[in-house]
């Protein structure tokens, strides 16, 4: 057997051939997964469902502007660009500002009465969220009196963007401009990450998930009766679907107890740091407002107790975010900028139990309101 | 990095396949610089306190040997190696134990001594290749290891990336010696490991971290729950640990065994024991392999300690116990693993004469299935101190062991858990597939299971297990229990 130039013999190759051949043979497996991954794309990862309905953004932005609120509005709209359309179509001043996520979605004029509110909070919001929907009043020089910041924890981590950024690029490197921030942070990848979930098995799971359980009119846009959209209200606040309304605590718990087995919470702070770059990059943001003559509040959503506990009991783990630091960076940006500060991850802080929530992620709309609204307590809000 | 995680999938090829590709003399090199990405993705700068040790470690074996050699006092050098290992230990995992522990008995007494906290992390793996540095200096001393002179060499015993964070914790007789053997590509090996590593695999993702769920969930809120979850938690938790730990353990062997590395399988079966010593040679059997050769019989050959069998066993189970943790739960855990063994040594001339009057046969199948059945029992009542959060905690669950077994409260109790009847369906499926699949194995010794079926059997379980894992796999990237220790 002669010996090659790469150090193995050519029995060696021989073996390591059929070896190759061994593994091809689950090749159909990976296609599989590939193929339905795509075909089936649960999230719309592949399907470019951002720019899907042409004007869908901007109609709904315009109905909101009028006054009026929507029903049965698309989940799936891109909600970045309604806010961009929003601001643009704004021609007066609003009292308060939410800048936030799903989970502050239903603060709004039910909680202000009497005050103009818009709501821009946006589904999983990043930083550069932020910065791109603010840059909008910056732009027409409409500056709110008030901005309320949700700070969920996952803002000062990188990523600093996402794929669902893409639509107010622009206006976040406006805002970054304005800020005279040049972030390392954004770095266009060759490839879509989306790419890198073609042969995802969890994507795969949900993928069949979505084959088994979904029927034509649960994604009808359409179908008034069953209400499957959202309701957007004239503030730009927003109900969730009719499902959330017909809650009960055993789904809910359910619910949330299969989220924390597929990990769904941990995605978001599995592999994540505090970011330094992010830390001074959301306080130059606070600084620019509060050079506006802005008032700024800071704002902290208790997390589910469950969950809340599972990400306690993982802080040892060096690639997990601690939540725990999160919250203490919070509470001393918030020190060091003489800004009110509300609310806590830790559920007990504010006296909230497993009932309190919609899912293992969503505190329900009426204890939200209750919770805020009740002067004194330990979460409620500030200057209501 | 996590074995069940993405990067290991493209690491572990990357770094076979190169590994056959370089020349023999570089190829502990290219095994050492895989090893230190493998590490470094947890947290880079923790490689510096692991070099640090190794270069301890590495020094004193060539001290010892040196002295040794030359008839000089080589037990100061000795000294001097445990010593400083198990400083490391001590400030990264029982500093704050200690600390928290001198505070309250100085508050008992009226002393007020403030409990001084360190904010580390503790390094993962660090009682495993802490334990792997001591067995070399021991054996060094002992004359049964020559002294490492090659640093890289003497690294990798100790980093060598398929065990370096759980184990198995090998002696250096065993693994040194094979980074200067020459390993050549063999299918058969190779495939015989990656099966090793998918079935490893299969035992994580599907079915520990599929019970992890429920056990976690009992353990995170004991006061929402009464004796049925508390029973069925409990006894789920062997098979979650033996699931996840054996798991972690055969895609070690596999990932190690496909380069042509022989390491020790750490379980052997431990389901099938059928008494608690049995138990504890089929459990994690490198640690406790290791307890017992550098801690059990120096206790026993020692002056004090000599005639004294039940408190060395004590001992080397409070160690062992303290071993997976800096908590109360896990000594009294080990404390009490230690009683049963000494029990169980006690009472085996009683226990015998009862099998004897009641005319069961040693090799008898009633007799077989009770044992293995009172093991099992056994070591999931203990088992409550481990999964417990505190001791509180386990004293709770003890005490409510024997609640809530009414009509009403069990039709309710499962569901509320969260998991629905598909769930409990199909959990059952797979641990009797875990059962059939380790008493085949078993019986079928060394070989593969599956090994003088036809071809298209042996496909057929093989896509089984990919499928199964493709779509029950858990993919929330849970680490593996042991790392924490």
């Amino acid at each position: 057997m002669g010996e090659t130039r790469l150090f193995i013999s050519n029995f060696e190759i021989k073996e390591g051939r059929r070896i190759f051949l061994m593994i091809l043979a689950f090749a159909p497996v990976l296609l599989l997964v590939g193929a339905v991954n795509i075909c089936v794309d649960p999230a719309g990862l592949y399907k470019g469902v951002i720019h899907q309905y042409e004007g869908l953004e901007e109609q709904n932005a315009q109905s909101l502007i009028e006054g009026r609120n929507i029903e049965n509005v698309r989940i799936d709209m891109d909600d970045r660009l309604l806010q961009k359309h929003f601001i643009q179509k704004m021609t007066s001043r609003a009292d308060i500002v939410i800048l936030g996520s799903s989970h502050s979605m239903w603060f709004g004029e039910n909680i202000f009465p009497g005050k103009k509110v818009v709501n821009n909070s946006v589904i999983h919001v990043l930083l550069a969220d932020y910065l791109g929907i603010f840059n909008g009043y910056a732009k027409k020089n409409l500056f709110p009196k008030r901005v309320i910041i949700l700070l969920d924890p996952q803002l000062i981590a990188v990523p600093f963007v996402s794929e669902r950024w893409l639509s107010i690029k622009e206006d976040t490197f406006g805002m970054l401009g304005r800020l005279k921030i040049r972030s390392t942070r954004i770095k266009q990848p060759l490839i879509s990450g989306a790419w890198f979930n073609v042969f995802s098995f969890s994507y795969f799971q949900k993928s069949i998930e979505k084959l088994l359980r979904s029927s034509p009119q649960q994604i009808d846009p359409d179908h008034k009766e069953g209400r499957i959209g959202q309701l957007l209200f004239k503030d730009g606040r927003r109900l969730w679907t009719m499902k959330l309304l017909s809650w009960d605590i055993e789904k809910s718990r359910r619910k949330t107890i299969m989220e924390l087995q597929d990990g769904t919470f941990m995605q978001e702070f599995n592999q994540r740091k505090m970011d330094k770059e992010l830390e001074s990059i959301l306080e130059n943001f606070i600084q620019y407002l509060i050079n506006q003559h802005i008032q700024v509040t800071l704002c902290m959503l208790p997390i589910h107790p469950q969950v809340y506990k599972s990400f306690i009991g993982q802080e040892n783990r060096p690639e997990v975010l601690r939540i725990t630091d999160v919250e203490h960076y919070y509470q001393s940006l918030a020190q060091r900028f003489n800004l009110e500060i509300f609310g806590s991850y830790d559920p007990s802080v504010c006296h909230l139990g497993d009932r309190d929530f919609y899912d293992g992620d969503h505190i329900r709309n009426d204890v939200i309101e209750k919770m805020l609204k009740n002067k004194g307590a330990p979460c409620s809000m500030p200057g209501i | 990095m996590l074995f069940n995680s993405a990067p290991f999938l493209v690491f572990f090829p990357v770094v076979t396949v190169l590994y056959f590709l370089y020349p023999h003399s570089l190829r502990w090199a290219l095994l050492l610089v895989a090893s230190c990405i493998f590490y470094m993705w947890f947290i880079p700068q923790y490689l510096l306190i692991l070099f640090l040790l190794i270069t301890i470690d590495y020094s004193m074996g060539i001290l010892i040997e040196d002295a040794r050699l030359k008839g000089a006092h080589a037990k100061k050098y000795l000294i001097v190696s445990i010593l400083a290992t198990c400083s490391v230990l001590f400030f990264f995992k029982y500093f704050n134990f200690f600390s928290l522990n001198l505070t309250a008995l100085g508050d008992f007494f009226d002393l007020h001594y403030p409990a001084k906290i360190i904010n580390f992390i503790l390094p993962i793996g660090l009682s495993f290749h802490t334990f792997q540095s001591l067995s070399y200096v021991i054996e060094v001393y002992r004359g049964r290891q020559k002294a490492e002179h090659h640093f890289g060499i003497y690294a990798l015993y100790v980093m060598f990336y398929p065990q370096l964070v759980a184990g198995p914790i090998e002696r250096p007789y065993n693994l040194i010696p094979q980074f200067r053997e020459k390993h050549n590509v063999d299918y058969q090996r190779i495939a015989d490991a990656l099966k090793q590593m998918a079935w490893g695999m299969f035992k994580k993702v599907v079915i520990a971290d599929r019970l992890a769920v429920l056990v976690n969930q009992v353990c995170s809120d004991v006061h929402g729950y009464q004796g049925p979850e508390f029973v069925v938690a409990s006894l789920l938790c062997p098979v979650l640990f033996y699931c996840d730990f054996s798991g972690y353990s055969d895609i070690a062997v596999g990932s190690a065994k496909a380069m042509g590395y022989r390491i020790t399988n750490n379980f052997n079966f431990p389901f099938f024991s059928r008494s608690m010593d049995e138990w504890w040679w089929r459990w994690n059997i490198t640690l406790y392999s290791w307890i017992r050769d550098y801690i059990y019989i120096p206790l026993c050959q020692s002056r004090i300690l000599r005639n004294n069998r039940a408190v060395n066993v004590l001992i080397a189970f409070l160690l062992s116990g303290l071993w997976h943790g800096a908590a109360w739960t896990y000594v009294i855990w080990g404390a009490i693993n230690g009683c049963y063994l000494i029990f169980s040594t006690l009472t085996y001339k009683v226990r015998k004469g009862i099998h004897g009057i009641l005319g069961l046969k040693e090799n008898g199948l009633f007799l077989k299935i009770w044992q293995t059945a009172a093991t099992y029992l056994l070591f999931s009542l203990a088992g409550i101190f481990f999964i417990s959060k505190s001791v509180g905690d386990a004293v709770y669950i003890f005490s409510r062991l024997t609640c809530g077994w009414n009509e009403g409260y069990l039709k309710n109790c499962f569901v509320s858990l969260g998991f629905d009847r598909a769930w409990w369906t199909h959990t059952s499926e797979l641990l009797v597939v875990l059962f059939i699949m380790d008493l085949l194995q078993q019986n079928a010794g060394e070989k593969f299971v599956f090994a003088k079926d036809p071809v298209w059997c042996r496909w057929m379980y093989y896509y089984g297990l990919v499928l199964a894992m493709v779509f029950w796999g858990h993919y929330g990237r849970n680490p593996f229990i042991y790392f924490q220790f």
